[in-house]
């Protein structure tokens, strides 16, 4: 039969393994909680590429792509006016070169200005893209401290429903076997002062009155003891088995309840994937609208540029066309009038009356050639 | 009413040539015929002969010649016929560098009436501005062969900028 310092150890030895294994569930799930997470944002951020950055590199390779077809649209207009100045032959070396210098200064100029506008079309991207992903991040930090707030009060709630429940079974099992070590103690108690009873009775009655007996006594007496031996073994069996029972029952009980854990963590890990999963679905959908709107844009500056250096090309022609006609015309004028005054110079100086007459005779003779004057 | 055979309108109208000459003459045919009254056939002819050149006085003594010996009425009447067609003549304008002589106006008149028609009047204006050539005038249509027009066109169907070429 166990002594009562014995009984004490294995209550609190229970008590504490109940303890410890409640704060060892506890920690189980809240490891389990953040490894999740963790795993989570390791592959948002890892294995795929946020479509924001995806986005931005798109644009900028849309623009870079505009700004190449730009480039080479202004260098094919800038070529072609080249070529038609080289063919046409008929401007001098210094009018090529004006227009070369003009056609540079435009080119650079256009490229500036589209430079400057696909720097401000990225720079507004990027920084609509920045707060969108500031909003969606803000967006998601909130609801990962709501979540992370309500699984800790739901985490932190069955630990204290745990904690309370450990606490009370505690209790009712030092009460029960306070009770019962009090009543076996009593037992005992009782049984040991009758027995201390009848021993010194028997003693003394042996050593009064049976003398030669007192052997068989003594026999009696340790048969006796052999008895009182075996109720105590029986006793303490019979409280151990009753205590592994209990102890089968508190395991179930603390088992079911690492269930229901385990089935809250789960649940809780499957709708913090679920509304992970739908803000991200949503925030790429939002993103890919956006990418393709931008998209949108791209092309149509795209081809608002294409027109304008279209026109400008046309408007260059047109121009270099008017000049080229009003430099021919002054040249014609110049040279006519310089051709007058050197003829004005040298003919009236040297043709006599009779060359005169004999040039008027020759001119009407043309004027014959050409014209039937009869039918006039 | 008299009229004039044809041979007698190109005779006239050769002798005459030039509408200043024309103006000349019908100024004069017309006193000839309003102080007719005050002369005979002969005096008319002395006038003639004191006024016109040998050429149209040749000509007038041709047309003349019937009338010498009727009335001064018929004298009258035949002047104005003269006067009439002389006015009804047509002319062609020359605008020229030179002042044109006897000999080139003779010239000029034969080729006008080769290549226009025979009976016609030429009018000169001399522009000394004018280098050298000729504007020719007739029913509203300019004929320039002027030097000036002669360098216009030839610029206008030449290539002139590769009198201008640096290269």
């Amino acid at each position: 039969m166990p002594t009562l310092p014995q009984l004490n150890t294995y209550a609190v030895l229970i008590v504490v393994f109940i303890v410890s294994f409640s704060a060892f569930i506890l920690v189980l799930g809240y490891s389990l909680y953040y490894w999740l997470h963790k795993r989570h944002q390791a592959s948002r951020s890892g294995k795929t590429m946020d479509p924001r950055d995806a986005a931005m590199e798109e644009a900028i390779k849309i623009v870079d792509d505009a700004r190449s077809k730009a480039l080479g649209l202004l260098q094919e207009a800038h070529l072609e006016a080249k070529n038609i100045l080289q063919d046409s032959g008929e401007v001098k070396d210094a009018t090529k070169e004006l227009f070369e210098q003009k056609m540079q200064q435009l080119a650079q100029k256009q490229m500036q200005s589209f430079d400057a506008l696909a720097q401000d079309l990225l720079g507004s991207y990027k920084s609509v893209l920045s707060q969108e992903k500031e909003e969606s991040l803000k967006s998601f930090v909130e609801i990962s401290d709501a979540l992370k707030q309500q699984l800790t009060s739901e985490v932190r709630t069955f630990a204290g429903n745990m904690k309370q429940l450990t606490t009370d079974t505690e209790g009712n099992i030092r009460e029960g076997l306070k009770t019962q070590y009090d009543q076996v103690a009593t037992q005992m108690g009782t049984l040991a002062e009758s027995l201390k009873n009848i021993t010194q009775e028997a003693e003394q009655g042996m050593k009064t009155n049976l003398g030669s007996q007192y052997e068989l006594v003594q026999g009696e007496i340790s048969g006796l003891a052999d008895n009182i031996k075996r109720v105590t073994q029986e006793t303490e069996d019979s409280i151990k088995s009753e205590l592994m029972g209990q102890y089968e029952t508190l395991k179930n009980e603390v088992g079911g309840l690492a269930e229901n854990l385990k089935a809250v963590t789960e649940e809780t890990e499957t709708k913090i994937k679920e509304d992970i999963t739908h803000e991200y679905e949503e925030a790429r959908t939002v993103v890919h609208e956006f990418a393709e709107s931008l998209r949108q844009a791209t092309i149509e500056t795209e081809n608002t540029l294409k027109q304008d250096v279209k026109n400008e090309y046309d408007q260059i022609k047109q121009d270099l066309q008017s000049y080229k006609e009003e430099k021919l015309k002054k040249v014609d004028e110049t040279a006519l009038g310089m051709m007058e005054e050197v003829a004005r110079d040298v003919l009236g100086k040297t043709m006599t009356a009779k060359d005169h007459e004999e040039l008027i005779l020759r001119s009407l003779d043309g004027i014959k050639r050409t014209t039937n004057l009869k039918q006039l | 009413m008299t009229t004039l055979d044809e041979n007698q309108k190109n005779a006239l109208c050769s002798a005459i040539r030039t509408s200043r000459y024309s103006r000349k003459v019908v100024t004069l045919l017309r006193d000839m015929a309003d102080n007719l009254y005050k002369t005979d056939s002969q005096g008319l002819m002395i006038s003639m002969e004191h006024s016109m050149d040998e050429d149209l006085l040749n000509v007038f003594i041709n047309i003349l010649q019937d009338v010498q010996s009727a009335n001064a009425m018929e004298a009258e009447q035949k002047l104005r016929t003269i006067i009439e067609y002389i006015r009804s003549l047509e002319e062609v304008s020359f605008v020229i560098p030179i002042h044109p002589n006897r000999e080139f106006v003779q010239k000029l008149h034969e080729w006008c009436a080769e290549n226009i028609k025979n009976e016609i009047l030429l009018d000169f204006t001399v522009n000394r501005l004018m280098e050298s050539g000729v504007l020719m005038i007739y029913k509203g249509h300019y004929f320039e062969y002027s030097l000036e027009n002669l360098l216009d066109e030839y610029f206008s169907t030449k290539d002139m900028g590769k009198y201008f070429r640096t290269d």
